[in-house]
C-alpha cells in the first residue's frame, strides 16, 4: 500500500513515443483506472512502473524510493498480466506459491499464505489442479491471486478482465472491489472499457495518445468532461460543431443552420465550440418546455433496450444518438424535435485529432 | 467422376502409406527374423528357431566390449549435447548479439552438411593435435553431429514460449538463474527431451563418423557389427542388431510415455491461450 508518483515520465519505441512527458501519483490505497483507447500506452505505463521497460525520460518512485533504475525483480510489485503469464508447467498452488518462494519465505507461511490467497479467490478446491486444466475465469484467479499474494507495495493490473464474456466480467468486476477493500494494496488496473473503469475505480486517468486527457473521480470525470474526446470516451457523448455568440446578455449557438440558447462558455468568449450532449439528456418531444433548445430532427432507428430505447436521430447533416423512456413513440422516418435544458450541455474547445 | 475422386484420392494415399510401412518394416522384419535362424549364415525367412546366437553375442567379449564403449559414448554425448544444445538454443533465441544469424546456421550446419565431412575432419585434428582416436574424440565427433538437432528441438520449445512467463517471474521477485531454473528450463522439458532421444540414437548407431575415428580401443557396435558382416555372416550380427533395434524402441516408447504426452498437451494449452 504505497504510494506511487511518476513524473514526466517518457518511453519512446524508435519513432513511436507510446508515454509522453507523464505526470501522475497514486494514493496509498487508491484504486485507480488507466483508461483509454488502444495503443494510448496503457500498459506502457503499467510495465514502466513495474519495470519491465525502461524509460527514456522522467522518474518514478514507489514509497519514498526512487526506482527509475531498480530492476523489476527488486520492486515491490505485483502484476497480472493480460495473458495471465501462468507457469503452464506448475500447480495452482505452485504458481500462487512463486512469489513467496522467491521471496524466501518460509515454507508454513507459504502454505498459509498461499490458501488464505485461494480462498480469497474462491479457488481453495483447486489447489492442487494444473493450471492448464482450468477454465479461462479459474486461470484469471489464479493469476490474480499470484498477483497480490505477497502483498506488494502497488498491484498492477493489464486488462483483467478483457478476456472474460460478459457475465463473469460483472461478476469480477464485484470481487475487484471487495478484495481491494480487503486488502488496501494501492491498485491501478488498466481497461479500454469507460464502464468498468467508471464502476470500479475510485480515480480514473483518461489517456490519449500517450499523455493523460483528464484525472478524476468517476462521477466528476462523467459530469465535467474537459475536452470533446473525454466527453465522447467517458459518457458516449454528441458532439455538435457550435458557433457560440452574446444575445441580449446571454448566449446562443448556431447548431446545424438553428439558433439555440447556450449558457456562457467558461471563459465568456465568442467562437468555434463543441456542444456536448449526453444521450440521457436529450429527448424527443412535439412541445419542448420553455428555456429549453430544441432542433428538427428525422428519427433513423430505434434500437429496443428492455427498459427504454436507443434511437438515432438525424439532425441536418449530424446524427445523435438518445436514450428514451420505453413509452416514446417514435417510428422511423418520423419528423421530431430533439430538445434539451441548455443546463445540460457543455461547451468545449474543439481538439484536433 | 467428381464425386469419385476423394476416395481415389484417399485409397491412393493408403496405398502409399501402406508401401512406406511395408518399405520401413521389411529390413528390421529380415533381421530380426534372421536372428533366430538355426543356420549358420544370415537368411531369410529364418530356418527354424533358436536363441543360441543371442548367445553368442552374450558370450563374445568383443561384442560387449564394443556394446559397452558404445553406451558409454551414447550417454556421455547425450549429457554434453543437451547442455552445450540447451544454452546455445537459449542465446540464440533469447538474446540479441551481433554474429547471431551466422552462429544460428553454424550450429544448424552439421544438419545439412555430410556427417563424412566431420569424421574427415575430426581424424585429420586428432591425429595432428592429439593421440589420435580416443573415446574423447569420438564424443567430441558425436556431439558435433548431435548438437544441432538439439538445438534445433529446444529452440522451437522457446520460440513458441509464452515470454510473458519469465516476465512475470521476474515482477515476482526472480532473478535470472531463478528464471531458467524455475520457469524457461521446465518449460523447455519437452524440447530438451526430444533432443536427447535423438543424440542418444544418432551416436548409438553412428557409423560414418567412428568409421574414421576407429583404432583399436574405440570400435563401436556399428563399426563392429559393419565389419562382422564384412567377414563372416554369423546370424550373431542380427541379434546384436535387434538387441539395437530393441534399445531404441524402448526409448521411443519411454519418450511417448513422458514427454509425447506432455507435448500434446502443451500445444493444447498453447493453443487456447
Ligand atoms: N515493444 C514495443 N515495440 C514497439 N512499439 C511498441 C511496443 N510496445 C508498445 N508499443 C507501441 O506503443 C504504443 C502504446 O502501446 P501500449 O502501451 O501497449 O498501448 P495500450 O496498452 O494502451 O493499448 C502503441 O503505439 C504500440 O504500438
Ligand atoms: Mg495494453
Amino acid at each position: 500500500m504505497l504510494p506511487v508518483a511518476v513524473e514526466r515520465l517518457t518511453k519512446a519505441f524508435g519513432a513511436t513515443v507510446a508515454l509522453d512527458a507523464v505526470t501522475l501519483a497514486f494514493a496509498p490505497k487508491s484504486f485507480t483506472a488507466l483508461l483509454g483507447p488502444s495503443g494510448c500506452g496503457k500498459s506502457t505505463l503499467l510495465r514502466l512502473i513495474a519495470g519491465l521497460e525502461r524509460p527514456s525520460g522522467g522518474t518514478i518512485r514507489i514509497g519514498d524510493q526512487d526506482v527509475t533504475a531498480l530492476a523489476p525483480e527488486k520492486r515491490d510489485v505485483g502484476m497480472m498480466f493480460q495473458s495471465y503469464a501462468l507457469f503452464p508447467h506448475m500447480s495452482v498452488a505452485e504458481n500462487v506459491a512463486f512469489p513467496l518462494k522467491m521471496k524466501g519465505e518460509a515454507r508454513g507461511k507459504i502454505g498459509e499464505r498461499v490458501a488464505e490467497a485461494l480462498a480469497l479467490v474462491r479457488l481453495e478446491a483447486l489447489a492442487a489442479r494444473s493450471v492448464r486444466a482450468l477454465s479461462g475465469g479459474q486461470q484469471q484467479r489464479v493469476a490474480l491471486a499470484r498477483a497480490f499474494v505477497a502483498r506488494p507495495g502497488v498491484l498492477l493490473l493489464d486488462e483483467p478482465l478483457s478476456n472474460l464474456d460478459a457475465r463473469l466480467r460483472e461478476e469480477m468486476q464485484v470481487e475487484l472491489i471487495e478484495l481491494h477493500r480487503t486488502l488496501e494494496l494501492t491498485t491501478v488496473f488498466v481497461t479500454h472499457d469507460q464502464e468498468e473503469a467508471l464502476s470500479i475505480a475510485d480515480t480514473v486517468v483518461l489517456m490519449r495518445a500517450g499523455r493523460i486527457e483528464q484525472t478524476g473521480a468517476p462521477e466528476a470525470i462523467y459530469a465535467a468532461p474537459k475536452t470533446p474526446f473525454a466527453a465522447d470516451f467517458i459518457g458516449a457523448a454528441n458532439l455538435l460543431p457550435a458557433r457560440v455568440r452574446r444575445a441580449g446578455d446571454g448566449f446562443v449557438a448556431e447548431v446545424e443552420g438553428a439558433v439555440v440558447p447556450v449558457r456562457a462558455p467558461q471563459d465568456g468568449r465568442e467562437g468555434d465550440y463543441a456542444l456536448v450532449l449526453r444521450q440521457e439528456d436529450i429527448r424527443i418531444t412535439d412541445a419542448p418546455p420553455p428555456g429549453f433548445a430544441s432542433l428538427p430532427a428525422t428519427v433513423r432507428t430505434r434500437v429496443y433496450l428492455g427498459a427504454g430505447a436507443r434511437v438515432v436521430v438525424s439532425v441536418g447533416a449530424r446524427t445523435l444518438t438518445l436514450l428514451t423512456n420505453k413509452n416514446a413513440s417514435a417510428a422511423s422516418g418520423a419528423a421530431v424535435h430533439v430538445a434539451w435544458d441548455p443546463d445540460d450541455a457543455r461547451l468545449l474547445h474543439p481538439q484536433q485529432d | 467422376m467428381v464425386a469419385g475422386t476423394p476416395t481415389l484420392a484417399k485409397a491412393i494415399a493408403a496405398a502409399l502409406v501402406a508401401v512406406t510401412i511395408v518399405y520401413m518394416l521389411a529390413p528390421l522384419l529380415v533381421v530380426i527374423g534372421a536372428s533366430f535362424s538355426t543356420s549358420s549364415y544370415l537368411v531369410f525367412p529364418p530356418e527354424g528357431f533358436s536363441l543360441k546366437w543371442y548367445q553368442k553375442v552374450l558370450d563374445t567379449p568383443s561384442y560387449l566390449r564394443a556394446g559397452w564403449l558404445s553406451l558409454r559414448i551414447a550417454v556421455l554425448v547425450t549429457l554434453i549435447t543437451v547442455t552445450i544444445g540447451t544454452a546455445a538454443a537459449i542465446a540464440l533465441t533469447r538474446f540479441r548479439f551481433p554474429g547471431r544469424e551466422p552462429l544460428q546456421a553454424l550450429f544448424l550446419s552439421p544438419l545439412i552438411l555430410p556427417a563424412i565431412i566431420f569424421g574427415i575432419g575430426m581424424l585429420v585434428l586428432f591425429s595432428r593435435y592429439a593421440d589420435g582416436p580416443s573415446l574423447m574424440a569420438l564424443v567430441a565427433g558425436h556431439v558435433v553431429i548431435t548438437l544441432p538437432y538439439v538445438v534445433r528441438t529446444v529452440s522451437a520449445v522457446l520460440v513458441g514460449m509464452d515470454k510473458a512467463t519469465e516476465e512475470a517471474a521476474r515482477v515476482m521477485g526472480a532473478n535470472r538463474w531463478q528464471r531458467y531454473w524455475y520457469v524457461v528450463l521446465p518449460q523447455a522439458l519437452p524440447g530438451i527431451g526430444a533432443g536427447a532421444f535423438f543424440a542418444f540414437n544418432i551416436s548409438f548407431d553412428d557409423a560414418v563418423v567412428a568409421i574414421f575415428l576407429r583404432g583399436p580401443d574405440t570400435e563401436t557396435l556399428p563399426i563392429l557389427i559393419y565389419t562382422q558382416i564384412e567377414f563372416s555372416s554369423d546370424p550373431s550380427v542380427a541379434a546384436v542388431s535387434t538387441l539395437m533395434i530393441l534399445i531404441t524402441v524402448g526409448m521411443i516408447v519411454a519418450v511417448e510415455r513422458f514427454l509425447g504426452l506432455k507435448l500434446l498437451t502443451d500445444r493444447r494449452a498453447a493453443g487456447r491461450g
